[in-house]
């Protein structure tokens, strides 16, 4: 099952403080160029992404599920504890800068 | 010879926004391609390079390759990748896609 494997794969890698995954696959299931592998969408909450930007972050959840089969589509959104605190919906817009510090 | 590797680097270096999704900007043959085309219309992009990757197996396999991606759609703009449909989305809230598609109509006057 592959939201299982996804989970697995993505807790040892990136150890998340918070882990969302949806099974979207029902949605597509008519999706004309469909091949029968599912669409998931994930939240990953995770420390290790502080200081990377978008690209690399998603780079990391990809290099972390390589390998787990019948994936279609994969929808990430990758996030740090400290951002997903901020994104409280009362909480004014603010925007942090933080500097890759390598 | 020409490689694919080539082919792409053309692309994405002569065209100021390109956008590779599996169909085109008209008829788009998925979702995440069709969020990633009306995305970058959103942002203000009038003409940009669209490549459909369904009608090219070499292509398709190429971009992953040349961006160590392994999803499409996958955006450039000025030669620089991106990311796919999810970063776009992120980019577009921030105000920062805007951004990026007015520095090429800037850049090309």
């Amino acid at each position: 099952m592959s939201k299982a494997l996804l989970e697995t794969h993505i807790r040892a890698a990136l150890h998340p403080e918070l882990l969302e995954i949806k099974d979207r696959s029902k949605a597509h299931s008519a999706h004309e160029l469909s091949d029968g592998g599912g669409h998931y969408e994930v939240l990953v909450v995770a420390e290790q992404f502080h200081g990377l930007a978008p690209l690399a972050r998603h780079r990391l959840v990809y290099a972390a599920v390589e390998g787990v089969p019948d994936i279609h589509a994969l929808s990430v959104k990758a996030m740090t504890p400290e951002e997903m605190r901020q994104q409280a919906p009362a909480a004014p817009a603010r925007r942090t800068f933080h500097l890759a510090t390598d | 010879m020409t490689t694919i590797q080539d082919v792409i680097h053309e692309q994405i270096t002569k065209h100021p926004i390109v956008l590779y999704m599996k169909g085109n900007a008209k008829f788009p043959q998925c979702g995440f391609s069709a969020r990633a085309v009306q995305l970058l219309q959103q942002s203000g992009a009038k003409d940009f390079l669209a490549v459909d990757v369904l009608a090219d197996p070499q292509v398709r396999d190429g971009i992953k390759q040349v961006s160590n991606w392994p999803t499409i759609p996958q955006l450039y703009i000025n030669g620089e990748f991106i990311g796919g449909s999810d970063i776009m989305g992120d980019l577009f809230q921030q105000g920062e896609l805007q951004k990026l598609v007015a520095s090429t109509q800037v850049a090309e006057g």
